[in-house]
């Protein structure tokens, strides 16, 4: 690299149309845009800056949305300087002094540097997520929580496949969820309300016994169509059978007098 | 009476902090091969980190040596990534809210960490108007103990890790270790994998029995946390969640071999390059 650097803000885009720069940092700007694609204002900030004979000025390079720049801070020290302030609309403002500018190895340095820097912001920006989303996420939460099956077997009772729930609990996933699906899934909630009202247990521990009836529960609730009225039916049978369960080795442990150990995280914090 | 005995009595213990009468006898003491001495300024605390039963142990042949950590102020509240247990590098807390209720503490495990002779502490007294409180002192020693215990995770791994660190915290932030503990399976745990080549985790929430069989909020918390977590960790470059094996499962059905086959997750175990 041996040309000028106009700096300015600029989206990433901008930056790789505006300026000539190493293929791997077009690269890496585009890959930061590809990252933050469908946030507003986010832009990316360039900065190349040098230890002038008057003194030093610290390298730094930034991305971030309008009014939060991410800093990161260069080591390279160099001969030419280029500084920015401007907004988007504003032109570029070039502020190199290209006497001085022969400092390839520092740019090389800084390239490399600023390469890094680029990859790390762009793979630590927070995903973003919608309410819609989140609200998924609870209520298949609130499903896990009065259950307790498995990700295959919670999969199989809302009638999809094990990576299509995961997809489903992403709330970065914005889904919008089939006529079908979303029937199930409300189905599938009454019936965990109606489990929860009779038991603080997830259904699970006694879910695959066998029932009075011939079936399980998690049979009946993973069947191609939901009786629902048959399934809480035999909620009552399930409460029965969980009070039937034998005690776990921990459980007589604990009632025997051996209680877990705290955990040092359970220390106060010093916040 | 027996030398510990006599150190006991003088009140030395795990927090115990060296009197400025003892500093400067000590200061020839807190060296670093090719540096000057440490200087231990006035508002420095000095503090004995060894476990108690090893500072009063009987006779001094048998402990010589006891360790001391140099623990200066640092104006503020406790760091973000160095507080709570947060950094296996570095440590910053509150010595004694009862004594001290605005001061914290800032150490460095190894650059702060000396050891001095055992003997010393039978010609002095610790310092009557400053020792550590009992969670400090389990603090400390949980610090060291973490430092100590942690996994040795490939660094690549690691660096990939910390690029989504701020989300994992987040995602975790509702759940206590008391109802639930996160545990991590890495099938290239002794890889230093180039780019391109993923790492592949089974993640597993481990939940406490008594919340998993009657606590149904505390159940829901978990699996909110487990979703955000695997969804995080799924989306950070290099890192692939194997989603046929990761599960929230009861701490009674998580065999002692599973336990193995796992490391505790820990924020601190990506500390060790920080």
């Amino acid at each position: 690299m041996s040309d000028t650097i106009q700096t300015r803000h600029y989206t990433a885009r901008q930056a790789a149309l505006l300026q000539r720069r190493p293929t791997d940092i077009i690269e890496a700007a585009n890959s930061v845009e590809d990252a933050l694609e469908g946030r507003d204002q986010f832009l990316v900030h360039l900065n190349h800056s040098h230890t002038g004979l008057h003194g030093a000025n610290i390298s730094i390079l930034g991305v971030g949305a309008l009014g939060h720049g991410i800093a990161a801070p260069l080591t390279a020290g160099t001969k030419v300087l280029v500084l920015s302030t401007s907004w988007p609309t504003t032109a570029p403002e070039l502020l190199t002094d290209l006497e001085d500018y022969h400092a390839e190895d520092s740019w090389s340095r800084w390239a490399g540097e600023a390469k890094k820097a680029l990859q790390k912001a762009g793979s630590s920006a927070p995903r973003q997520t919608t309410a819609a989303a989140r609200w998924r996420v609870e209520r298949l939460s609130s499903l896990q929580a009065a259950f307790g099956f498995t990700i295959q077997d919670l999969a199989a009772v809302l009638g999809v496949t094990r990576p299509q729930l995961y997809k489903w609990l992403d709330a970065a996933n914005d889904i919008k969820l089939q006529e079908a699906s979303r029937a199930r899934l409300a189905a599938v909630e009454r019936m965990a309300k109606e489990w929860t009202s009779r038991s603080s247990a997830p259904l699970s521990s006694v879910g695959k016994e066998q029932l009075a009836a011939g079936r399980s529960a998690f049979a009946s609730m993973s069947a191609e169509v939901i009786n629902e009225a048959a399934v809480i039916a035999c909620f009552d049978e399930l409460v029965g059978k969980l009070q039937e369960k034998p005690k776990s080795r921990s459980q007589r442990l604990r009632e025997a007098g051996f209680t877990r150990r705290p955990s040092v995280r359970s220390l106060p914090s010093d916040e | 009476m027996a030398f510990g005995d006599d150190v006991a009595q003088r009140g030395w213990q795990t927090g115990s902090v060296v009197p400025a009468a003892m500093v400067s006898a000590l200061e020839q003491l807190l060296t670093r091969p090719g540096q000057q001495p440490t200087q231990i300024a006035d508002a420095d605390w000095l503090t004995i980190v060894s476990q108690t039963c090893d500072v009063v142990a009987s006779r001094l042949d048998q402990e010589p040596l006891v360790e001391v950590l140099h623990c200066r102020p640092h104006a503020g509240k406790p760091r973000k990534g160095r507080r709570d247990l947060e950094s296996t590098r570095h440590l910053d807390f509150r010595p004694n809210r009862a004594t001290h209720q605005q001061l914290v503490l800032a150490a460095h495990a190894i650059n702060d960490r000396y050891v001095i002779p055992r003997e010393l502490l039978a010609a002095h007294n610790p310092d009557a108007g400053r020792a550590l409180d009992a969670i400090a002192s389990q603090k400390v020693l949980a610090w060291y103990a973490l430092r100590a215990g942690r996994p040795s995770w490939p660094n690549n791994f690691c660096d990939r890790v910390r690029a989504v660190r701020d989300a994992l915290e987040d995602a975790l932030d509702a759940l206590s270790d008391e109802i639930a503990e996160v545990r991590v399976g890495i099938e290239e745990k002794a890889e230093e994998l180039e780019p391109g080549y993923p790492y592949h985790v089974a993640v597993f929430f481990v939940v406490d029995e008594d919340v998993w069989s009657g606590d149904v909020d505390g159940r829901k918390a978990i699996n909110d946390a487990f979703a955000n977590f695997v969804a995080e960790i799924n989306a950070c470059d290099g890192v692939e969640v194997n989603q046929q094996l990761s599960e929230v499962v009861p701490g009674n059905e998580f065999s002692w071999q599973e336990t193995k086959q796992t490391d505790l997750w820990d924020f601190a175990n990506l500390s060790h390059r920080d």
